[in-house]
């Protein structure tokens, strides 16, 4: 299979011969990237989950009609499977630094922070992409490669755990 | 309350992405060792590696996890009699297995499946065997369903039935016969011969397989399973669980005298990473005839031709059925 994302030898991704659509998507929705990726995993892996996905995409080089969508179907699907290395995740601590951490921002409503961590990663995607992302079910849909009807079910089960949260929280 | 609840959990949302560190240029992204697991320790396991170990080639692969993962309506006109009757997974194992060890104790038994990609039809085949091991499998595939990755690209449906490739191949007594549509018969020794694709349903009931694509179906422990009678005398078994929030379904018919007449699994919405070029899986099903009397394996003549003419298949078998 052709390789348009070449990695050199120290792991870097080379950009100028990756296929300019996913370039481009990249750069234009990396910040959303990231923070998706961070709702779904956390901070911490939020940088290893986009950098997986970045380079399958370009090892792939998929001819997708929408790139954007591709993107945050491939963070996701990095999301569900993650497993990283321990001394990789401390050396990019060290060398990223983090925008703001839950500890400099008391959060006011914990019970549904716990219960949206307690989703499963899936149904974190499709409560992100809806509430945050103000997508139809079908753009959900588009983005994570599944089912409309599958969109609205986690959304039916997630929005019940949520509910649940809030009013135990009052 | 219910707009103020969502506004809750949208904040609550924004707060946690607003966590996110700073976007990185593409070239400071390294290679994070992102080691992919399987999703579950299940005994059925719809994991890419596993499934290629056992199968070896794309038609295997495609085949078994459409079946694996099939979804939709299986087409049969089975009358259930009574009430479902919970049951247990191990009870669902040892239907599925006591009802193999009839099927192979039959002096004869014919297998076909159908399996689709994104609704797609990919894959059919079928297979003839008999109680010494003779066997004979005719395996038709879509090439442009089956293998150009086109449900990467969502927006794209393949091209269908025009590319269409046929493969066939027979043991019988000790030697191995391999032919396909465009090269004639030929002939090997049965025990040295690197055969050809394997049929699931087939597999499922072969000797020389069986070890391997037996555990793939068996129901997780988990498992919701329920056996309800049918009216002809035969039981139906299904069992549920979830991989990955979406329901899976696998669903056994036995027949009133005991053995496997269908098998299938059901899948609502459950996908393979589109990252890793997995197929999005549609419905397939897999279905078994006992041959109480059966005639032998033909003897396919070496340096001719392949005729499907000269096997006796199922009516409608096919792409154009």
């Amino acid at each position: 299979m052709v390789s348009y994302g070449e990695m050199s030898e120290s792991g870097v991704i080379q950009p100028d011969q990756a296929p300019s659509v996913i370039v481009d998507a990249y750069r234009r929705h990396c910040d959303g990237l990231v923070r998706f990726a961070t709702v779904l995993v956390g901070a911490d892996d939020a940088h290893d989950i986009v950098s997986s996905a970045m380079v399958r995409v370009l090892e792939k080089a998929p001819n997708v009609h929408d790139p954007k969508a591709y993107l945050y179907r491939v963070v996701a699907n990095q999301a569900r499977n993650l497993h990283r290395s321990e001394s990789r995740r401390r050396a990019r601590e060290e060398r990223v630094p983090r925008a703001r951490t839950s500890a400099e921002v008391p959060e006011p409503y914990p019970e549904v922070r716990s219960a949206i961590e307690k989703l499963s990663v899936r149904q974190r995607a499709v409560v992100y992409l809806t509430y945050w992302e103000d997508m139809t079910d079908g753009d959900v849909a588009e983005s994570l490669a599944i089912g409309a009807g599958s969109v609205r079910r986690h959304l039916a089960r997630a929005r019940a755990h949520l509910r649940k949260a809030l009013h135990d929280h009052e | 309350m219910i707009m103020s609840d969502d506004r809750t959990i949208r904040e609550v949302l924004g707060r946690m992405a607003d966590e996110a560190p700073p976007a990185l240029d593409l070239e400071e992204l390294d290679d994070p060792v992102v080691i992919r697991s399987p999703r579950r320790t299940a005994t059925m396991r719809p994991n890419r590696r596993t499934l290629t170990a056992v199968g070896g080639s794309a038609v295997v692969l495609l085949a078994v996890l459409a079946i694996l993962f099939a979804s939709g309506p299986t087409g049969d006109e089975v009358v259930l009699v009574g009430e479902p009757v919970a049951a247990t997974a191990a009870e669902y194992d040892a239907a599925l297995v006591a009802s193999i060890e009839e099927l192979v104790a039959s002096p004869g038994v014919e297998a076909r499946e159908r399996a689709f990609i994104g609704g797609y039809l990919a894959n059919v085949g079928w297979a003839s065997i008999r109680s010494n091991g003779d066997t004979l499998v005719v395996l038709q595939s879509d090439v442009d369903v089956r293998d150009t990755a086109w449900w990467v690209a969502s927006s794209s449906p393949p091209r269908v039935g025009e590319n269409i490739e046929t493969i066939a191949w027979a043991l019988v007594g000790n030697s191995y016969y391999a032919a396909t549509a465009s090269e004639s018969w030929t002939v090997a020794d049965r025990d040295e011969a690197s055969r050809g694709p394997m049929s699931f349903a087939l597999g499922l009931i072969h000797p020389d397989y069986r070890s391997d694509f037996l555990p793939m179906m068996t129901a997780p422990v988990e498992s919701e399973v329920t056996r309800q009678d049918t009216a002809d005398g035969g039981e139906v078994w299904v069992m549920s669980y979830e991989i990955d929030d979406s329901p899976v379904r696998g669903r056994l018919r036995i027949h009133a005298a005991g053995y496997l007449a269908e098998l299938s699994l059901l899948s609502e919405d459950l996908d393979i990473d589109p990252a890793d070029f997995g197929a999005p899986i549609g419905p397939a099903l897999v279905s078994y005839r006992v041959l109480d009397d059966p005639d032998p394996i033909p003897t396919p003549e070496a340096g001719t031709p392949l005729d499907l003419d000269d096997f006796d298949l199922p009516e409608g078998f096919g792409f154009g059925g």
